[in-house]
């Protein structure tokens, strides 16, 4: 069965739809926060946010890349990340700095 | 905003009110006679999204009863402490008099003040990421909003009201919880419509066999047949993109000789649903329990 055999052909998309997700609640809740939010203190959240995602892994029977697998590019690598935690990281780190220019 | 949710409490009552009416005698055990059907014969060891059916709308009700509850205490409690103000103001009683000295000077050490802010958004993000895969792993909408209430605790805790990195106000939190409650209630009826029962999980497929539009039987599942092979049984393009291909999922399994693609419908919906329900609810508790009820914090 190919790719092509389901309808409208979202499979391939299918595996980052968690990452969209996770980034639009992200700015949901991003711009709830105040406070100051500076440059070191945004990207060490980036940097942990990246940690977590490693630790956690991606979901089960993902493998493509913008599921957080590794699988794809070398069979077998036990290497992945949470896609949707990386993108709730990212949209909570948008919706602070768009809610403190507006 | 009123008229919407009059219009959505209106489509709640008459989905389940339908649905009800069309309850007879013979009725089969369990949300479907297909998932009957292939529960018995597979069972991978994952969470799956025939398992979630059996429990999530279970817990939808039960976040919809914390909801209630909680705004019905905050209406009581509120209402209460809006009272007592009034009456201390008209004593010209001054709070600040009662507030011990030294609390006015508390502030968060150094490792709460620069820890509290990441851990409250590292955690905020893991609820989010608790919801997003919820039909496919262990989560759901119950338990992000439980983790997202956590962080809001938490940067409560160290913060305080004044330099709480939350600006949740309850104006929002009421907000959210009433569109995760009305989004719950719009989701009983593409089920009603398609298959006559409320909440019915449309455009889900089990382990690759037909889509579930129409109430299946197990006669649709012959034994030793390929279900992929039958995947457009019942086409409806449009329910199983909305509801089902977003989300759909390709299986490599070992023990079957294909691939399995598998979509879980429209729980991923509800689970949004219910995360925005219970983040509301638990987190309205928290701030009128740890922080209070002021009507100017709304200005």
């Amino acid at each position: 069965m190919n790719w092509a055999d389901f309808p409208l052909n979202l499979v391939p998309f299918s595996e980052a739809t968690p990452l969209l997700v996770g980034l639009i609640l992200g700015v949901l809740f991003g711009t709830q926060y105040r406070g100051k939010l500076d440059s070191k203190m945004a990207v060490t959240i980036f940097l942990l946010g990246v940690a977590a995602a490693v630790v956690l892994g991606a979901f089960p029977y993902f493998t493509t890349i913008e599921g957080g697998s590794f699988e794809s590019l070398v069979h077998g690598a036990a290497l992945s990340f949470a896609n949707s935690y990386i993108g709730a990281v990212i949209g909570l780190l948008i919706g602070k700095l768009a809610s403190r220019r507006a | 905003m009123a008229t919407a949710g009059l219009i959505v409490i209106a489509l709640a009552l008459v989905s389940a009110l339908t649905a009800v009416g069309d309850v007879d005698v013979s009725v089969r055990r369990g949300v479907s006679t297909g998932y009957n059907y292939l529960a018995r014969t597979l069972a991978p060891n994952n969470t799956a999204n025939w398992v979630y059916d059996y429990r999530s709308f279970d817990t939808c009700l039960e976040s919809m009863i914390i909801y209630l509850g909680c705004f019905v205490s905050i209406l009581a409690l509120g209402r209460g402490i809006i009272k007592m103000r009034g009456y201390r103001e008209s004593e010209r009683y001054e709070e600040d008099t009662l507030l011990p000295k030294e609390a006015e000077d508390t502030r968060p050490t150094l490792i709460l003040r620069y820890f509290g802010l990441p851990a409250a958004m590292l955690t905020t993000a893991y609820g989010i990421y608790v919801v997003t895969g919820g039909h496919m792993s262990g989560g759901g909408g119950f338990q992000s909003g439980v983790i997202i209430s956590t962080a809001f605790l938490l940067a409560c805790l160290v913060y305080g009201r004044k330099e709480n990195p939350f600006r949740f106000t309850r104006r929002f939190l009421v907000k959210l919880a009433s569109i995760g409650m009305a989004g719950y209630a719009l989701l009983t009826v593409p089920g009603l419509i398609l298959t006559g029962y409320a909440l019915y999980n449309v455009g889900a497929n089990i382990w690759g066999g037909p889509y579930v539009q129409g109430l299946v039987t197990a006669e649709s599942f012959p034994a030793g047949q390929d279900p992929s092979a039958r995947m457009n049984l019942y086409p409806a393009p449009l329910v199983q993109t909305i509801f089902g291909g977003p989300w759909v999922l390709q299986l490599h399994l070992n023990e079957a000789p294909y691939d399995f693609f598998i979509t879980p419908g429209t729980v991923p919906y509800i689970n949004l649903a219910e995360g925005f329900n219970v983040t509301g609810a638990i987190s309205l508790i928290i701030l009128v329990f740890l922080l209070g009820w002021r009507e100017e914090e709304e200005k």
